[in-house]
């Protein structure tokens, strides 16, 4: 079946349609199902996307392939505003494909969690599509311009789910959030003037500059590597520019927290890749320690104030930046294995492609852990796991996908944060050789703190408060279920994404 | 089209004319003003459409230039009208426009007829009221096409009649002073350029003259001071100003634009002005007075005398900095809604003076495109003071909160008007403070400093951060017992921000329209600006 329609514009903005007619939708449960119909449509195209990357044969996506042999799928390019050379631009190539899937996949799961919202619910739903359409641009945009457009924009939904719709200290989360976010991209901003002033002909199409890499290598350069990493860094987050996290992720909605964690977060990594190691690869081969170093920190400083954690949901916060550490790690040991001469071959390029699919795991695992945290909350008004206390009786459902989450979270083999975690380790061995040790560590204290959470929270003595707690509705276990079955499909067969991640961090880092 | 520019000043003044004086009642004056500004917008319209695309221009004709009888390169002007009957009083009238002065004159006659729409329900005097805001029009539209000193010094001085009257008579509390202090410096900053005109006139005038019209006599005539700037500095070896006579010049018209633009440290008129003024006031004071200084800058400054551009660029840069830097603090301590947004329009035209200063052709685009985009925004924000005025009663920031609930239609173009005044990307300021920042990184007068570029670049946070903040204290929470009868938009409010508001977004998507204008501008008039 030949693709030859505007995919790549149908997926990101049928959801953008989705929303405006959810927001002028008669009733609330008419915005609810066109909402929900919009983002499984979006799904769909988005699996045909993504099958065009696994059997060619069966799908096939036009192909572009730049100078430099990068290859691009399903693009799109039309003249925006020539006299600056600003065109619409997108394209797909396996790094955005997998992310893309993720948002597809994660959103109608964050709509399904949410449907009991109350308050103004055609906004809230018009919001999640809203914020599918930054995403999906972001992450299939070729043109820098419109990358920042996307980026930005995305801001605003994320803000006011959080503002309007979030916890009891919500406009302080939801201003934090903005403006360090806000700061965060000025240094994006100037790369990407940077970019546009190198390059000749000045252009903001980013397959020209990965292909020319404009900016020489140098003090520029490097200097351009840190500000980057400040702006990805920010998102990803990194320690030590997390700190907006945990309190956007505690106040903000259920579904919200979803998206947040599940996708949002991406962004930093895939940038981290798009730009530091694709358009600068030698100040990436100059300062991927700075990558390990930042990655490391995060992992261990994430797992270490996990364990002091009482509400749940702040947990999970920290626990994402302990994970998303690991992503920081396998890309420097990617970029470490390539540059140093030593040519660590199959060992760097698994520890990348193991950061690429643990950007993919943890937005699955994040979303699941969010689903149950937040419903928790909602179920009996408290996230403490101090409260908490042997509700496996009362609410086995609750317990049951808790302990799931925590399972995979915390890299149980079989389930698919284990793949993940293990590339990561193995391109750490095979680069940075015994430092492997330290993060290796770290997952026994993850392993601590999820299973003395689990143990104090699902097991023991059932608290006596908890003795007429309502188990989890249909409508929060449909969307679990399908993060669980997807747990074990990528866990017991990675290679469904792997193969494709792979091959293509062979390339890239070949061309470094 | 012959006399299309002249119509387009001739149709306000008519329409003040009668509006104000000759026998119509103070019901009927609303709808006489209405249906003069509707004409003179339909007949901006074509004109921008004409500049747009050739082949929309219908009625006027396709735009053509009239170069001078001389051989040699020639700035672009169209439409260009003239009658030297007075020649010997040195007084010609020449009127043109080109893609920078097109953009400005559908924004002056769109905010007027808005600011009509939004008066709607004038009580006082709506006669004279309405009158004054046609001669407003007349006077403005004037400036922007004027191409003979004393022509342009007219219209600039007959601004200011029509803008004191209307904040003396139709104004807040303390508008007496507001008044008072608005004429004392613009007029102050007015008549210093004056005297570079006479400077001009005396000193230089004859040889441009003679050299661009081959006519050896002093003129007022600007497009000869155009066409002779722009073949001294690309080369064409003819006697021009040298740059010890063109820096008092640039110096004397730079202070009277940067009075008007306004620029920090002549910009305190501004917030009384504005805070005094009635809201339609305001939308034009902002919208469009402001805009007269970038003009000036880009027409004058920039288009006459490109040595001393060259030379004193970096006057402009630190006039432009200061301006983002402080006024962007000043609004973060601001209480009164109004006051905040006045602030906030010093900080803005602050992008101006660094686009200009850039001398790249990116960066002077984006100046200029900037002048448009915010008079689109100001004039939705101080609508939007204006609205929670007549609701509540109050402009105070810590008294009003929870708007959200007591006035969501109110509320959702507060958060538009924000966000797009803050430049977020995807509305319309974004290009233009975009173009501007890669113009003055990226220009050649800032090696090896580039790394200045983050003192403006930071005042963007300090913008995004007191609009949240103010957003976030007015719009979400409960709103008070004495705020809970607030009405939501008028009809006719509503019907100025919707079009305000779709231009915000429109142009944000497309903005090539404008800036294919601009651009054709800016290459044309100035090709000895640096490429990046």
């Amino acid at each position: 079946m030949l693709v030859d329609y505007p995919i790549l514009t149908l997926i990101v903005f049928l959801p953008a349609l989705g929303a405006l007619l959810s927001y002028v939708a008669g009733s609330a449960r008419a915005a609810r199902w066109i909402a929900l119909s919009f983002s499984l449509l979006v799904l769909a195209l988005a699996s045909v996307l993504l099958a065009g990357f696994l059997s060619p044969d069966a799908i096939a996506l036009p192909k572009m392939v730049t100078p430099g042999a990068h290859a691009y799928y399903a693009v799109e390019k039309s003249p925006w505003v020539p006299t600056l050379n600003v065109n619409y631009f997108l394209g797909a190539d396996e790094l955005s494909v997998v992310l893309v899937f993720l948002n597809a996949l994660l959103t109608p799961l964050a709509l399904a969690i949410s449907w009991d919202e109350h308050s103004r619910v055609p906004e809230f739903f018009a919001m999640f599509l809203f914020m599918e359409t930054t995403i999906s641009g972001v992450f299939l945009s070729l043109d820098l311009f419109q990358f920042l457009v996307f980026w930005e924009v995305g801001l605003v939904p994320m803000y006011l789910l959080i503002a309007v719709w979030g916890g009891p200290r919500r406009s302080y989360a939801a201003f934090k959030f903005f403006l360090y976010t806000f700061l965060a991209s000025l240094p994006l901003l100037v790369v990407i003037f940077a970019f546009y002033l190198y390059s000749s002909p000045h252009t903001f199409d980013m397959t020209a500059i990965i292909s020319t890499l404009p900016i020489p290598p140098g003090p520029l350069a490097d200097l351009a590597f840190v500000g980057l990493l400040i702006a990805f860094g920010t998102k990803l987050p990194t320690w030590p520019l997390h700190t907006w996290l945990p309190d956007a992720h505690v106040e903000a909605p259920t579904g919200g927290s979803v998206i947040l964690a599940g996708v949002l977060l991406k962004l930093g990594g895939y940038g981290l890749i798009r730009f530091n190691v694709q358009m600068l690869p030698t100040a990436a081969g100059d300062l991927y320690w700075l990558l390990a170093l930042v990655g490391i920190i995060s992992i261990l400083y994430g797992a270490f104030v996990c364990i002091a954690q009482d509400d749940l949901k702040r947990l999970v916060a920290f626990s994402s930046v302990s994970h998303m550490g690991f992503v920081t790690l396998g890309i420097a040991a990617g970029v470490y294995g390539f540059t140093s001469g030593g040519g660590y071959g199959r060992g760097a390029v698994l520890g990348f492609s193991g950061a690429i699919f643990q950007m993919f795991a943890h937005g699955l695992v994040s979303a699941a852990l969010f689903m149950v945290a937040g419903s928790l909350g909602h179920m009996i008004g408290t996230r403490n796991i101090s409260e908490l206390g042997g509700i496996a009786k009362r609410a086995p459902r609750v317990a049951a996908f808790m302990m799931v989450s925590f399972l995979a979270s915390l890299g149980l083999p079989g389930l698919v944060g284990f793949v993940a975690e293990f590339s990561v380790f193995v391109g750490v061995y095979a680069a940075f050789g015994l430092l492997v040790f330290v993060p290796v560590l770290t997952v026994i204290l993850t392993a601590a703190y999820y299973i003395w959470a689990m143990q104090r929270a699902i097991f023991g003595p059932p608290n006596p408060r908890w003795e007429t707690m309502p188990d989890l509705r249909r409508f929060q276990v449909a969307p679990l279920a399908v993060l669980t079955v997807a747990f074990a499909v990528f866990g017991i067969l990675p290679i469904l994404i792997f193969n494709v991640i792979s091959a293509w961090s062979q390339g890239i880092l070949g061309g470094l | 089209m012959v006399g299309v520019l002249s119509l387009l000043w001739l149709i306000p003044f008519v329409g003040s004319l009668i509006v104000w004086g000759i026998g119509t009642s103070q019901r009927a004056a609303k709808f006489i003003a209405l249906g003069f500004s509707l004409v003179e917008m339909v007949l901006a319209t074509s004109l921008l459409l004409a500049f747009i695309n050739p082949g929309w221009a219908f009625v006027l004709g396709a735009p053509t230039t009239t170069p001078p009888p001389t051989p040699g390169p020639f700035v672009p002007l169209f439409y260009l009208e003239r009658f030297g009957g007075w020649k010997d009083y040195g007084f010609n009238y020449i009127v043109g426009v080109d893609g920078l002065s097109v953009p400005l004159i559908w924004l002056t006659a769109l905010l007027t007829t808005l600011a009509i729409v939004f008066h709607w329900d004038e009580e006082q005097r709506p006669r004279a009221f309405f009158g004054l805001f046609m001669f407003l029009e007349m006077a403005l539209v004037g400036v922007f096409q004027a191409l003979d000193f004393i022509l342009f010094a007219v219209f600039w001085e007959l601004v200011l009649l029509p803008m004191f009257f209307l904040i003396g008579i139709w104004g807040g509390p303390n508008r007496r002073y507001a008044a008072l202090k608005f004429l004392i410096f613009t007029h102050v900053g007015f008549v210093i350029m004056l005297l570079s005109m006479f400077t001009l006139y005396w000193t230089a005038s004859a040889s441009v003259n003679a050299a661009v019209y081959g006519v050896n006599a002093p003129t007022l005539d600007m497009t000869a001071f155009l066409h002779g700037a722009l073949r001294h500095a690309t080369g064409s070896g003819i006697v021009y100003l040298t740059l010890g006579a063109q820096i008092p010049i640039f110096a004397a018209f730079l202070f009277g634009f940067i009075v008007k633009l306004p620029s920090v440290p002549f910009h305190t008129w501004l917030p009384d002005a504005h805070v005094e003024a009635p809201t339609g006031g305001s939308v034009l004071l902002a919208g469009v007075l402001l805009k007269m200084g970038g003009y000036g800058i880009f027409r004058i400054n920039l288009g006459m005398l490109p040595d001393a551009a060259r030379s004193l660029w970096w006057v402009l840069a630190i006039l432009g900095t200061v301006s983002m830097v402080y006024a962007a603090f000043v609004c973060l301590a601001q209480t009164d809604l109004k006051r905040l947004i006045a602030y906030s329009s010093v900080g803005h035209m602050g992008f101006v003076l660094l686009g200009a200063s850039s001398l790249t052709v990116i960066g002077v685009q984006g100046g200029i495109f900037q002048l448009f985009n915010h008079g689109i925004i100001t004039a939705i924000l101080f609508m939007l003071a204006g609205s929670v005025k007549h609701s509540t009663g109050t402009r105070d920031i810590p008294e009003l909160q929870g708007l959200a609930r007591v006035m969501p239609q109110f509320s959702l173009i507060l958060a538009i008007g924000f966000f797009a005044s803050l430049g977020l990307p995807g509305l319309n300021s974004f290009w233009s403070e975009f173009m501007v920042f890669v113009g003055a990184y990226g220009s050649p007068n800032l090696d090896p400093n580039r790394r200045l570029i983050l003192i403006p670049l930071l005042s963007i946070v300090v913008t995004a951060a007191y609009y949240l903040y103010t957003m976030q204290r007015i719009l979400f929470g409960d709103p008070p017992e004495k705020l809970a009868k607030s009405h939501d938009l008028l009809p006719w409010e509503r019907i100025s921000y919707a079009v305000l508001v779709a231009l915000v977004f429109l142009v944000g998507l497309f903005p090539l329209p404008f800036l294919g204008m601009i651009n054709a501008y800016t290459s044309g008039s100035f090709p000895w600006l640096g490429g990046l």
